[in-house]
């Protein structure tokens, strides 16, 4: 399994490992239990800063995704719990999913186009789970 | 046969069991065929013109080692210091130096063939992917060569339990080679660690193949590293039958010759397939880091990096930050001490 970084993104590296570790949750491909690299092994594999992929860790931590265990490393929480962790509304959730249309809207790009756009990324995020 | 003869005919058995690394580095630059030198793409021409004397002079720096090592026997059997001690130590330099001459040679032949390489040979990734499976320590443990190591230890404390000595400093003398093997032991161990965290990413559009190379390349070194183990592991049951003397110490010469040679050919033959493995991968160069960019020397301090080796925009440089420089700081530190309380 595998997570991909694009230096030219213009989101962090932190930021990017998080949203990628979360695809790969919501997509199935890291199921609970799972363990994650330590910190030091993203870290080094990356050649960055170790808290870059702490915070990411964090990050992933107060969504209630993972669970990180001192010396035991990270493992994939269950989706019950990442559930009750997040407690998102509906207003919070959709918001990133507006900006994320604002830009493609204010890009020109074409209404039939967008729903397809989407409906794409939304079929290849869930190519592995089972609903 | 004299101790002299029985020293240099050891050396001429070294210096035999190298013949395989030499020609893996000798036919090195063109390991992926003649379009490539080293990871660098060349153009039709480059054989025609520069190709040439650049790999001649790589190949040249090869054998200033052997140069050196030649110069220093010759003082060493001609002033007639060539004993054990004075053979392990010139080994031991000769291989560090070595090695460090080859990385040298290649670097400084493969920065000098990229000049040639064509504008849009290889692209820099930016895209890159890093595997998520966690690498650790106990995933690498083959439980086989921990028990054999354990054996080896505990057949020698037994030997030494039950050996009946007539000069009552050898016991002692040989706790204390014992204490210094398990501490080599610790050593390797640490090495074996440095492998097995050692940094493994691959460009985006070449993911399985690149990390498939990565992951040769670690299964490889930590085989060597496992094997030399359970070599160090057997000085000791060696030591004590060059003590016992008679039939056993002849047994023992033989047995481990044979184990030697075996080692050798198990090592050439794991070499090749990972080799096989090396020339099927396309390489792929990646960004330099932030950090990297302005870097000039061979040594650097960065505490926020946790890399040993940074690669810059001419090669590597050390990073002194870096917890394996600490440890092994702490390791050569405690060797010292060891070998100072034991001497006394």
């Amino acid at each position: 399994m595998f997570l991909s970084i694009d230096i030219n993104d213009r989101r962090a590296i932190y930021r990017q490992i998080a949203d990628g570790i979360k695809a790969l949750i919501a997509g199935g491909q890291l199921r609970e239990g799972q363990s994650l690299p330590a910190v030091r092994q993203v870290a080094a594999d990356l050649g960055v800063n170790l808290n870059t992929i702490a915070a990411a860790y964090r990050d992933l931590q107060s969504e209630g995704l993972i669970i990180v265990k001192r010396g035991l490393g990270a493992t994939v929480a269950s989706r019950n719990k990442a559930q009750q962790g997040a407690k998102h509304s509906e207003d919070e959730l959709r918001r990133p999913l507006r900006t994320a249309l604002t830009e493609l809207v204010l890009a020109g790009m074409p209404r039939g186009q967008i729903l397809d756009l989407v409906s794409d990324e939304l079929r290849s995020l869930l190519k592995g789970t089972k609903s | 046969m004299n101790k002299p003869w029985i020293n240099l005919a050891f050396y001429i058995f070294v210096i035999i069991a190298r013949f395989p690394r030499i020609k893996e580095r000798w036919v090195a630059p063109l390991l992926r065929g003649p379009d490539w030198f080293f990871d660098a793409a060349l153009p039709p021409d480059f054989w025609k013109g520069a190709g040439t004397a650049l790999l001649r002079n790589y190949r040249w720096r090869l054998f200033i080692p052997w140069g050196i090592e030649g110069a220093v026997l010759l003082t060493l059997w001609t002033a007639s210091r060539l004993n054990g001690l004075s053979i392990a130590l010139l080994i031991l330099v000769i291989a560090l130096y070595t090695r460090f001459n080859y990385y040298a040679a290649r670097m400084a032949a493969e920065n000098r063939a990229r000049a040639f390489e064509p504008p849009d040979a290889i692209q820099t990734a930016t895209n890159v992917a890093l595997s998520l499976e966690p690498r650790t320590l106990w995933n690498y443990t083959n439980w086989w060569v921990e028990a054999a190591i354990a054996l080896l230890f505990g057949a020698a404390a037994l030997w030494m339990a039950f050996y009946p000595a007539t000069d009552p400093l050898v016991p002692r003398k040989f706790i204390g080679f014992l204490i210094v093997s398990i501490y080599i032991q610790v050593g390797l161990l640490l090495v074996k660690l440095g492998i097995v965290r050692s940094s493994s990413i691959a460009p985006a559009d070449n993911v399985e193949q690149y990390l498939a190379w990565r992951d040769s390349l670690r299964r490889f070194a930590i085989r060597m590293c496992d094997l030399s183990r359970v070599m160090f592991a057997l000085y000791p049951l060696l030591l004590l039958s060059v003590i016992t003397g008679g039939s056993v110490r002849l047994a023992a010469a033989i047995a481990f010759g044979i184990l030697f040679i075996a080692v050798l050919i198990y090592e050439w033959q794991t070499r090749l397939k990972h080799l096989e493995v090396a020339r099927r991968t396309k390489p792929a160069r990646f960004p330099l880091l932030p950090a990297a960019r302005n870097v000039r020397g061979l040594l650097g301090f960065w505490p926020s990096l946790p890399v040993l080796l940074l690669r810059t925009a001419n090669g590597y440089a050390l990073n002194l930050a870096a917890a394996p420089v600490r440890i092994a700081g702490v390791y050569f530190a405690g060797l010292a001490c060891l070998c100072v309380w034991l001497a006394h």
